[in-house]
């Protein structure tokens, strides 16, 4: 895994679509949404055009409590892109308590502190280009 | 199980299967590479190139059926298709083959797959786009790249549910390269690895190591299907089409299954696997070797209990003590798979699932009747089910 050559330092941002800009919107807001069916209240992610549950096109978005544990994670120790160049670093997936699961990282926690089903709150980051992105924080 | 399934038994078979060499730099183009499979496969069926009527290029190739068409100077292709999803897809394609051969769509159906992964498209790297889109927008800002980090995700989880660990890992790396060792065709012939070369080797994603990780490759795999009639007047020993099923499970969020409700649980070989051992009339205990996808060590543990060969949470310790390699309870991956022979999505385990049967395996099972074949998982998979 070596670093490919052509690729820049910059971090890598979402293409956003008519499906996923309420999600990136409210993340600019400081807020977390998470989709949810209107018809049936079940939530889901990554966003979608239908609900998976009841298979309605009612889907609206709901602010998320912002809670959640840590349901699995990663340590990167070799670099596989240049933005990410320093390592150790984390990604974690977590399960939020409305019952999805996001990837993010989790900030201020060293390696070995992170644990399963350790409680976390989700913070925001800016990122370029007006975008903010995701992040946890040890709750 | 559907009663016409078994009207789709032993109809059709592999008759010829060709790879080029595993490479870190093939020096020729992935349509060459293609063409030398697809002409290795012809001959070892005995069939002439000009008799070909049927093609199945991968999705994820550059490679495109007219492009076969006119190298092959064939007059005209009846029937053509791609794959679904690269590595998961080849066992479904051995299906889809067989349908349009009992349909009488196709005579002799050949499925490449060509990739020069080391040299060129190195699947094992980040692409460095700024732009992510589809799944990757949920994960690349994150640093979540490579399928190596995925499947990492997926492995910790597995260690937290069941207490497995690095170390039982090893044991599949160490299964492979040692049937890798003995395989002539294989990128690691002559190099066999110990545990303590495993837990030695560089964490590159905690906790997959450099050792769990399949390598990259230069090469390109072929095969050929016929009907059986056709295929007993063949050069070879054909492998009879026994069964055969394509399954994603659910929420497949390709690779990751993040909102899977347990990410360990490789629902799609589940459902593939059943439903292929089904239409075949089989169990697990009528196999007699199992080849495997094996992007990763710890992955092929997940397989193997999805396939049914053991319980969820389980494989870690089916896997040790030689449970796996050549002479234990099931060889799996006899030719030395990903980790050890090389890797072209699926086409070399195909190979080596078809030379079991044959009884031409470099690592061959005694009186191979029954040879299983798993594809690629974490996309959409399939499984295949083999016989004499």
């Amino acid at each position: 895994m070596t670093i490919p050559e052509r690729a820049t330092a910059e971090r890598p941002l979402p293409i956003v679509d008519m499906d996923t800009a309420p999600f990136w919107d409210a993340l600019k807001q400081r807020k977390l949404v998470l989709q949810r069916c209107a018809d049936c209240d079940a939530y889901q992610h990554p966003p979608r055009p239908m609900c998976h549950n009841c298979n309605g096109f009612n889907v609206e978005w709901v602010e998320s409590k912002g809670r959640g544990e840590v349901y699995s994670w990663i340590i990167v120790t070799v670099p596989s892109h240049p933005f990410f160049w320093e390592v150790p670093y984390n990604v974690v997936l977590v399960e939020m308590h409305e019952g999805v699961r996001l990837f993010a990282n989790l900030v201020d926690v060293a390696p070995e502190e992170i644990k399963e089903g350790m409680p976390v709150r989700a913070d925001f980051v800016d990122a370029d280009e007006g975008f903010c992105l995701l992040q946890f924080r040890r709750a | 199980m559907h009663d016409q399934w078994k009207d789709y038994r032993r109809k059709t078979a592999i008759v010829g299967v060709g790879c080029t060499e595993f490479s870190k730099n093939s020096g020729k183009t992935e349509f060459h590479n293609a063409l030398r499979a697809i002409k290795t496969a012809a001959d070892d069926a005995g069939i002439r190139l000009k008799e070909i009527d049927g093609i199945i290029v991968h999705d994820i190739d550059r490679l495109r059926e007219y492009d076969l068409v006119d190298a092959l100077g064939l007059k005209n292709i009846r029937f053509g298709f791609r794959s679904v999803a690269g590595a998961g897809g080849n066992c479904g394609s051995v299906g889809i083959a067989s349908l349009a051969l009992m349909a009488g769509k196709a005579t002799n159906v050949v499925i490449v797959r060509t990739l020069n992964g080391r040299s060129q498209d190195r699947y094992g790297q980040g692409s460095g786009s700024r732009y992510v889109d589809g799944p990757a927008a949920w994960r690349a800002p994150y640093g979540l790249i490579v399928p190596a980090h995925m499947m990492a995700m997926r492995t910790r989880r597995y260690m937290l549910q069941y207490g497995a660990t690095s170390r039982h890992f090893g044991a599949v790396s160490v299964a492979f390269r040692k049937h890798a060792s003995m395989n002539p065709e294989a990128y690691f012939y002559k190099r066999p690895i110990t545990i303590e070369d495993h837990q030695n080797s560089p964490i590159m994603v905690d906790p997959l190591r450099r050792l769990d990780i399949t390598p990259e490759y230069d090469a390109a795999g072929a095969c050929i299907v016929t009907t059986a009639e056709r295929a007993k007047h063949l050069t070879q020993l054909p492998a009879y089409v026994l069964g055969w099923a394509q399954a994603t499970g659910s929420n497949l969020d390709p690779m990751t299954a993040s909102n899977r409700r347990d990410i360990t649980v490789i629902e799609e070989v589940q459902y593939a696997a059943k439903e292929a051992l089904e239409m075949a009339g089989v169990t697990t205990r009528d196999v007699q070797t199992l080849q495997i996808y094996d992007h990763y060590s710890s992955m092929v543990i997940m397989g193997i209990e999805a396939a049914g060969f053991c319980e969820q949470g389980e494989g870690y310790g089916f896997v040790q003590n030689g449970g796996i390699e050549i002479g234990g309870k099931l060889p799996v991956n006899t030719h030395g798979g990903n980790l050890g022979e090389g890797y072209i999505h699926f086409m070399n385990h195909i190979r080596e699932g078809v030379r079991q049967i044959r009884g031409t395996s470099p690592n061959q099972v005694p009186n191979c009747e029954v040879s299983m074949l798993v594809g690629g998982y974490g996309v959409t998979s399939s499984a295949l089910i083999l016989g004499r």
